[in-house]
């Protein structure tokens, strides 16, 4: 399971969702926010605030036009009010000044006329259709029949169809001149909102709003209508319709859903009595008979029939609006899908694959500020992005059609961003994890670890110094004085007297002749340690006008280098005694060994020459003369191995030493039918050794030959000059009789024979001496088998 | 009839070379340490002294220098379990003939004082006109008119190479010739190196001259650079 949680597939399974489920989150995120962006004083997402107000403002204009209309107004020619002319000519200003201008209205020719030019200009997209339930009067937007035939082949389809979708809604309680549009409650309109709305609307206003709502009621404002009289407003957008009826009890309300409904008023031009399935409605009466003023108000905004600021305004906010329903949850689900695996990537990020040890990739290495400057440039660049390219990204908000267009580039740069965000964030983790932020950085590779250091100095220094009390009284003391001099001497500077001077540069010298002498000490003790490292153990410092603490310190050097001195004295004497001891038993020996040599001799004089006790006299002189070469090679490996053997280098020739003793050998070698093949070098062999010596290494060696080699068999004797070693490289070759059964390193040793049972010649010693006295003259002596051959190899130095 | 003088403090060593020299036919006189010694010849002077080194007050050394100071020139020889280098050239070097190391075999001991009472007896009995042509050391004598060879006046038989090498050896004391200098003078052509003929030449005239050809006397072998032909008492390392 861990292994599985760990592995590879997992690590990339995950990122590639990280970033998948990342681009999603930001790219809904976008669609949803883009409402609120583009509508940027929302109170809410779903207000959409400007288009609704706008909408709803046409929607109270065309409601006083109509009333303006009913009242019998009609279109003449008249000079228009300059006031009125600025209102008619901008958008923006409109609202204050229409507000103010409406507010202090009297119902006149004006107003009518202003409300008239607002609601037919030619072309617009606002279209409108009011009827009067009780009359069948019909007032309608210039184009409407026309628009609406165009679009659904007759107006009572086009009315049925309920194209329009936004959920906007106008209420007005005529009883006590308070209206509502879509943005009351929740904003939209539902069962719940609506009844809420008409209650509120029923409810005494708190003193504080009360301005925000008379200002809106340009209807009652413009009516001298006494209040009794009942003015039923039904309007509609999208599938929804209203209709109210106010009486004297409460406001009776009633919604219904489905332009069915409203088609079907419509084309039965009934008088909108008719009952709904609401229970709680049920006590609403709408009254039998006809009533009086009942409107039925339709209103819409087209998108293709002009263009103007409306049709993009209402597009627009059709497409946020729909995006912001749809994306919502999408957004909310990849934004929590996004952190969770965030979070997931965070434990995986950097684990091996049984989840123990840290893998750092190569660019983990690279130094961490690089990767945060790298981090931070990801971050800040879209922002300079933003910066540049700012009306293209005002278009892209705005304009859906530059969509698809950059979409895939968009995406792409998306994709680039979280990729590269998300190597560079991880990579940070990694280091974390592993313990290396700090190390791989440049900052703590010139600062934290130099710091670090110092801290263990001083630490380890203070912690020193805190053990020895003495010194570190001495020191504060030192310190002391020292700074009791030099703020002394300050103070004095500081007090306008040239003498301070004086103090402070004599401080100044007294501490560089300090430095100096102690500059100076060191410099002797280090000689004379080298000295003594060099091998010189006679070697002391003389401890002459040295400062106290230097003084203390090559006193306690001496001492140790006194100690050293008499151990390796003693060691020296010790071997030597043991030298000196083994030679003095040997003339003890050899004296008695005489005697029976001698007696021996005797014995086998006074016998006969055949017979057993004459073989016996001849073991007996064959083991003696044995015992004493036995002696004479112990004596001789313990001088050799104790070095007390007087050496006197000279130059020779190695190859002309080589023949001596092989001519010295020939019979021997001949008897054993052993044939020797030489190969020397040309030039002599200058070699800078002692030739006695040598030669008792190589007459060992040439015997070993004699006593151990395969008869018949030939025996290599090669000389070759490695390069750059400064040694000549001597081998000797021969096949052995017996098996060799032991290793190199068992034949050097002392008392060592190739054949345990082959103990009549020989002491064994032969090797151990010839290595003793090989290293003794600078070279080097050792043997290698190889299976039944027999290689020794003896190095000599060269004379240059 | 010579008459020896054997001092050693083990009498058992000093019996034994008692019966040998007296199967040779030599008068034997023993002593058990130095004073004994010294009161021997006193009593009657010796034709040679076989001494031990390591014996009671005085010992071999001190006695020799003590006879040889008093006027004795006869042989002596030293017969020590001091095997050393330096011990021998101390003991040639404070007056004594030879110096035989114990364990020694009785021949050589036997051939040693033979060859030392020959020195003693017949030194210097050559006429003027014969030590023309003739080149001594120690006992070794090479006569080149008469092409003979002598150790200790006893004749040795030499081939004609090894009679050629010893001559030049000779007639060139002390100086090292080396196998290669040895071959081009003696067979008058080059020598091409990797041959150690002149070696084997070497030995077998040691074996002629020498009673030890281990240790010798006259010719010796210098390791590395060659022979030279020297006395003992002076080529020894020192």
């Amino acid at each position: 399971m861990k292994r599985l949680f760990y592995s590879g597939i997992t690590k990339t399974f995950l990122a590639v969702c990280l970033l998948v489920s990342s681009i999603a989150a930001v790219s809904y995120g976008f669609l949803t926010l883009r409402a609120p962006v583009l509508y940027r004083n929302a109170e809410s997402v779903y207000s959409t605030k400007r288009f609704s107000e706008l909408f709803s403002k046409y929607v109270e204009r065309t409601a006083v036009y109509v009333r303006y209309l009913e009242d019998g107004y009609s279109l003449r020619f008249t000079e228009l009010d300059p006031q009125l002319e600025l209102l008619l000519e901008g958008e923006n200003a409109e609202s204050d000044l229409e507000n103010a201008l409406l507010n202090v209205y009297e119902p006149s020719e004006t107003a009518f006329y202003y409300y008239h030019s607002k609601l037919n200009q030619e072309p617009s997209n606002y279209q409108y259709y009011v009827k009067n339930t009780v009359t069948g009067k019909v007032y309608a937007s210039k184009n409407f029949e026309n628009y609406a035939c165009q679009k659904s082949g007759s107006l009572d389809a086009f009315l049925s169809s309920g194209i329009i979708s936004e959920n906007l809604y106008l209420i007005l309680n005529t009883q006590n001149n308070r209206s509502m549009t879509g943005g009351g409650h929740d904003g939209v309109l539902n069962r719940a909102n609506f009844l809420w709305s008409i209650d509120f609307l029923g409810r005494p206003l708190p003193e504080m709003a009360k301005d925000m709502y008379y200002d809106r009621n340009y209807l009652d404002a413009s009516s001298d209508k006494d209040p009794e009289k009942d003015v039923t407003i039904l309007w509609s957008v999208s599938n929804q319709y209203v209709e109210i009826t106010p009486g004297p009890e409460s406001p009776a309300s009633a919604v219904g859903d489905g332009s069915e409904e409203m088609g079907k008023l419509l084309a039965d031009n009934k008088t909108g009595s008719f009952r709904l399935d609401f229970t709680e409605t049920e006590e609403t009466e709408f009254a039998s008979a006809p009533q009086k003023d009942t409107y039925l108000l339709y209103a819409f905004v087209a998108d293709d029939l002009a263009v103007d600021g409306f049709s993009d305004l209402a597009s627009n906010f059709n497409q946020a609006h729909s995006d912001y329903q749809n994306c919502l949850q999408y957004t909310l689900l990849f934004t929590v899908l996004s952190i969770l695996l965030f979070i997931a990537c965070h434990a995986v990020s950097g684990r091996q694959k049984d989840g123990t040890a840290f893998r750092l990739h190569f660019y983990d290495r690279i130094f961490t500020e690089f990767i945060l400057a790298a981090l931070a440039g990801l971050f800040v660049l879209p922002y300079f992005l933003f910066r540049r390219f700012r009306s293209f990204f005002t278009d892209f908000i705005t304009d859906y059609s530059l969509y698809s267009k950059w979409i895939p580039v968009i995406l792409g740069g998306l994709t680039a961003f979280f990729l590269l965000a998300a190597l560079l964030y991880f990579s940070l983790v990694r280091r974390i994890k592993a313990g290396t932020l700090l190390r791989s950085s440049i900052l703590g590779r010139l600062i934290f670890s130099p710091l670090k250091q110092l801290f263990h100095l001083i630490f380890l220094n203070l912690k020193e110094f805190l053990s020895s009390p003495s010194s570190l009284w001495k020191t504060l003391l030192q310190l002391t004085i020292s700074a009791v001099w030099f703020f002394g001497s300050l103070l004095l500077l500081f007090a306008g007297s040239l003498w301070g001077l004086l103090p402070l540069f004599a401080g100044a010298g007294f501490f560089a002749f300090l430095c100096l002498r102690n500059t100076l000490d060191h410099m002797r003790i280090l000689r004379c340690t080298e000295e003594m490292a060099g091998g010189n153990l006679s070697a002391r410092i003389s401890q002459e006008s040295m400062l106290p603490s230097n003084k203390r310190l090559s006193e306690d050097i001496n001492h140790i280098c006194d100690g050293l001195h008499s151990a390796v004295e003693e060691q020296t004497k010790s071997e030597r005694m043991k030298t000196e001891l083994i030679t003095n038993v040997s003339h003890d020996i050899k004296t008695p060994l005489t005697s029976i040599i001698n007696y021996i001799e005797l014995i086998k004089n006074e016998l006969p020459d055949e017979g057993p006790v004459a073989s016996y006299a001849e073991t007996l002189s064959k083991k003696s003369w044995r015992l004493k070469a036995l002696i004479d090679d112990l004596v001789e490996a313990s001088k050799a191995s104790s070095g007390t053997i007087r050496l006197e280098p000279i130059r020779f020739n190695a190859a002309e030493l080589l023949r001596q003793a092989i001519g010295d050998f020939e019979e021997r070698l001949t008897e054993r039918n052993l044939t020797v093949c030489m190969n020397l070098p040309e030039s002599p062999v200058n070699v800078l050794a002692d030739g006695v010596c040598t030669h008792r290494i190589i007459e060992n060696l040439l015997s070993n030959v004699c006593k151990y080699a395969l008869s018949g068999t030939r025996v290599f004797i090669t000389l070759d000059l490695p390069e750059n070693t400064g040694l000549t490289l001597l081998t000797m070759k021969n096949t052995s009789a017996s098996a060799l059964s032991k290793t190199p390193e068992e034949l050097m040793m002392r008392f060592s024979r190739g054949d345990e049972a082959r103990s009549d010649e020989g002491s064994g010693l032969g090797l151990s001496i010839a290595e003793s006295l090989a290293a003794l003259q600078g070279g080097t002596f050792y043997v290698e088998t190889d299976g039944d051959l027999f290689k020794a190899k003896l190095t000599i130095p060269l004379a240059e | 009839m010579y008459h020896i003088l054997v001092c050693d403090d083990d009498r058992e060593i000093v019996e034994a070379i008692r019966i040998y020299l007296s199967g040779d036919g030599y008068r034997v006189t023993s002593a058990y340490n130095g004073t004994e010694a010294l009161a021997a010849i006193h009593a009657e002077t010796p034709h040679l002294a076989i001494l031990d080194i390591m014996m009671p007050e005085p010992d071999g050394l001190r006695l020799t220098g003590m006879l040889r100071e008093e006027g004795y020139t006869f042989p002596i020889l030293f017969l020590s379990a001091k095997a050393e280098d330096t011990d021998k050239i101390l003991g040639l070097n404070i007056g004594a003939d030879d110096y035989i190391t114990k364990p020694f075999r009785p021949l050589e001991l036997m051939a040693r004082v033979k060859s030392a009472l020959r020195r003693y007896t017949t030194f210097g009995n050559l006429s003027e006109e014969e030590k023309a042509h003739c080149y001594t050391v120690g006992g070794l004598t090479i006569n080149d008119d008469t092409k003979e060879v002598t150790v200790d006046g006893e004749p040795v038989r030499l081939t004609p190479t090894e009679y050629a090498m010893l001559l030049l050896l000779m007639q060139n004391r002390g100086r090292v010739f080396s196998t290669e200098q040895l071959y081009t003078s003696i067979w008058n052509e080059p020598s091409f190196g990797a041959d150690n003929i002149v070696a084997v030449h070497i030995r077998h005239i040691r074996e002629k001259i020498e009673i030890n050809p281990r240790e010798p006397r006259y010719l010796k072998v210098v390791w590395g650079l060659g022979y030279k032909i020297d006395s003992q008492d002076k080529s020894e390392r020192s």
